[in-house]
């Protein structure tokens, strides 16, 4: 552990019980979901960590589990070095103003009967600060993510999505954190609009000091605004590295599975997409050995053997930073699944550089 | 050469073109006053051939899709335009002549929301209702076809899972159903409203697997309406981008990447991250998508363009031809080709420095 590490996740399992009917529950027969099945990994002050897979891998259940709001089922979460259970209540009381979260659908987080006002100057009621001057602080907020101030007694409905995801913003601002779990903080939002809201967390980022944890299904928003990347899938990371190493020589299979289904606005690439087959099993029930296997086109008997579920390990001595839960992993830097290195490189397409 | 090009540009407008849209226009009654949804657009496309409309919401897509379909709501008209299906004007038929077109020659997928398909019944039954509808099979025939479309969008066990209900089935199994409902009765036109904006990305990329071989087997004109720039470069021949109503610029997808004209659709394309590329910030388009209730002056898209002048709040700028084939709505276009060439030499510049650091 060292003095820069804020968070630390290791062995992270949270499972849901789930009975079918009313049959099950009488029979007492409940199944469990499996919505984390060991994750571990560290969050350091001052970085972007990305978590990225599809809908129901367990994004959001992590992200509850961090800010302390599932009990895990197994493992254990570390903040500033100690676990949640050994909090005393001054210690919660720091843990919940510093570790604030934006969800993703603005307008539903956001209360209807209050004024933007008043949402953004609860957290400060709930911890007691900026007692004198909070109406300065609303409209000092409002500037910071972009608003005007005068928009201060207005309702939620008055503002569009993005302007929304603005006031969320403000808020988990509000009370000084230090970390922003930001979940989905723009799939909810236009295209024109996810750019100016990933600016202004860039720019927030810079000005305050903040470590982010964000979470989404998007590779491109992930690229853009993390340092470390996870890749999440049935519960458990297949993939962790540095945003550049993964995004330029991924090794998981899945990784670049995903890759390469990603819809680029570049038609060169955008035609050549390649499809990953079959479905995401069940979280309920999932596969044995390494839980791709049922998808994954390098796997082999092996893969399926419940004493061969794969660990993260690192892959390269020389960066620690990347780890990869695969077998066949040495095999997987042969051609047989190469992400076309093209992408975003060609030069036809940078339509970045027009001015207007 | 000159004379090859002509003959080439005859003949291509000697194709039958299976649908036009001309100078469309769509309007709702609302509390806010009139909304003008869609404003006078036009449109074609041939057989075989998948046309994008892209934009952001509220541009005008789904009322677009809902017009051709003359599905629009009753506090809703069509003010202006004609709709040509294979020659003849869907505005002028009865209700009744245009049920038997509806879901037969032109059909219409929807994105997978919870009440596209009926929860009570079978996946099963509700395709071979749709089948029975319009075309002369009695119920086992039915069920058989129902199978085989099953197995052609790709559901493994077809003849097992045509006795699921909805709920037994995943987003992207649903999906697959609701698209082998669309193609039953073999359409000419298929119209995808946001297919795949519930799916993930690799469940989206299977669904547009199955909409191209369908397309290879039957020859159906698509047209992909979606947000998603990276699924238009994907799978269109040819884009609209929309904006306040308005298709602000049309052309083949490799011009609208490749050299996009409008000054919207330039702002779209910057405000997507590219993978592989070190970007400090997105340099993206400021304010917001307006509202379609108050639609600005003269160019709807001026309160947020960088290059608007006093011209452009007063005069609505209509499609113009920018280069073969390409055309965009914009006043002050040729000033863009000046400035244009100042981007490319950014480009030339920028490879330039690329090849010296390899
Ligand atoms: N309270 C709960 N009870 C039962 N199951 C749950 C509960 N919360 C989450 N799950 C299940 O756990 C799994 C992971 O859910 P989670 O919400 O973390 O996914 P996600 O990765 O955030 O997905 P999305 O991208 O769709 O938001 C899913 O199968 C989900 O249905
Ligand atoms: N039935 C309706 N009544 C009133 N307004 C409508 C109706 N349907 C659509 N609109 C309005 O028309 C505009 C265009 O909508 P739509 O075509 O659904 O946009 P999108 O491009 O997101 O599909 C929006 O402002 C929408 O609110
Ligand atoms: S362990 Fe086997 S199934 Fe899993 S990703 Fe590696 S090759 Fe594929
Ligand atoms: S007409 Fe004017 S405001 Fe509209 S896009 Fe062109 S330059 Fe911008
Ligand atoms: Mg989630
Ligand atoms: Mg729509």
């Amino acid at each position: 552990m060292t003095d820069k590490e804020l968070f630390q996740v290791s062995g992270l399992k949270k499972y849901f019980d789930q009975s079918q009917g009313i049959i099950d529950r009488y029979l007492n027969d409940t199944d469990q979901v499996k919505a984390i099945n060991g994750v571990s990994f560290a969050v350091e002050r001052g970085e972007t960590v990305g978590v990225v897979g599809e809908s129901g891998c367990g994004k959001s259940t992590l992200a509850r589990c961090l800010i302390n709001l599932e009990n895990p089922t197994d493992g254990e979460i570390k903040y500033k070095g100690k676990k949640f259970e050994k909090f005393d209540s001054g210690e919660m009381d720091s843990f919940r103003k510093e570790v604030q979260m934006v969800f993703q659908d603005p307008a539903s987080s956001l209360n209807r009967r209050k004024t933007i006002s008043q949402t953004i100057k609860a957290p400060m009621e709930i911890h007691g600060i900026y007692e004198n001057s909070r109406d300065e602080r609303v409209r000092e907020l409002l500037e910071r993510v972009g608003l005007s101030p005068d928009y201060a007694n207005r309702y939620p409905h008055e503002f569009s999505g993005g302007q929304r995801q603005r006031v969320g913003i403000a808020r988990a601002l509000s009370v000084d954190p230090e970390v922003l779990i930001l979940d989905e903080p723009v799939s909810a939002l236009d295209v024109s609009i996810q750019a100016q809201i990933l600016n202004l967390l860039k720019d927030l980022q810079d000005d305050l000091d903040l470590t982010f944890v964000v979470i989404s299904h998007d590779l491109s928003v992930i690229e853009y605004m993390c340092n470390r990347v996870a890749v999440m899938y049935l519960g458990e990371f297949m993939e962790i590295a540095n945003s550049d190493v993964l995004f330029s020589n991924p090794q998981h299979p899945y990784t670049k599975a995903l890759l390469d289904a990603l819809p680029q606005p570049v038609p060169e690439l955008a035609r050549k997409r390649k499809t990953l087959e079959g479905n995401v099993p069940s979280p309920i029930n999932p596969p044995s050995g390494c839980v791709f296997h049922t998808r994954c086109p390098l796997a082999t008997e092996e893969c399926s053997e419940s004493r061969n579920d794969p660990e993260l390990n690192s892959i390269d001595q020389s960066d620690e930073n990347h780890k990869v839960a695969c077998i066949h992993v040495d095999e997987v830097t042969n051609d047989n699944l190469k992400v076309d290195s093209n992408i975003g490189n060609d030069g036809n397409y940078e339509v970045e550089n027009f001015n207007s | 050469m000159l004379l090859i090009l002509v003959t080439k540009e005859s003949n291509r407008l000697m194709t039958e073109k299976i649908l036009e849209v001309d100078n469309l226009t769509t309007s709702f009654d609302t509390e806010e006053g009139t909304v003008r949804a869609v404003n006078n657009i036009s449109f074609s496309i041939e057989e075989g051939e998948t046309m994008g409309i892209v934009g952001e919401s509220g541009s005008g897509k789904s009322v677009t899709a809902l017009s051709v379909m003359r599905l629009i709501e009753s506090n809703g008209s069509i003010e202006n335009g004609t709709i040509h299906y294979r020659g003849s004007n869907l505005l002028e038929k009865t209700e009744s002549e245009i049920q038997s077109i509806r879901g037969s020659e032109i059909s219409m997928v929807f994105q997978d929301t919870l009440d596209s398909l009926n929860p009570v019944y079978t996946i099963g039954t509700q395709i071979n209702r749709v089948i029975r509808k319009h075309r002369d099979m009695d119920n086992k025939e039915a069920r058989e076809e129902t199978i085989r479309l099953l197995e052609q969008v790709g559901i493994p066990n077809a003849e097992e899972r045509i006795d699921d209900y909805p709920h037994q089935f995943s987003g992207g199994m649903r999906q697959r159903a609701l698209i082998a409902m669309a193609i039953s009765c073999n359409p000419s036109v298929l119209i995808a409203d946001e297919p795949t904006t519930a799916l993930d990305v690799t469940i989206e990329a299977q669904i547009f697997e199955v909409l191209d071989k369908i397309q290879h087997e039957t020859g159906m004109s698509i047209i992909v309406i979606t947000h998603d720039l990276g699924v238009v470069a994907g799978v269109c021949d040819f884009v609209n981008v929309m904006y306040g109503g308005e298709i602000v610029e049309k052309s083949k997808t490799d011009d609208i990447f490749g050299d996009p004209q409008h000054p919207y659709t330039r702002g779209l394309l910057r405000s997507i991250p590219r993978i592989g590329k070190e970007e400090d910030r997105l340099r993206g388009i400021e304010g917001n998508v307006p509202n379609p209730a108050a639609l600005p002056s003269g160019c709807t898209f001026h309160p947020r363009c960088p290059h608007a002048t006093d011209e452009c709040r007063q005069h609505d700028p209509s499609l113009q031809e920018v280069k073969r084939n390409h055309r965009a709505a914009c006043i002050h276009i040729d000033g863009y080709k000046s400035l244009h060439k100042e981007d490319k030499e950014i480009i030339i510049n920028d490879r330039k420095k690329g090849e010296s650091d390899d």
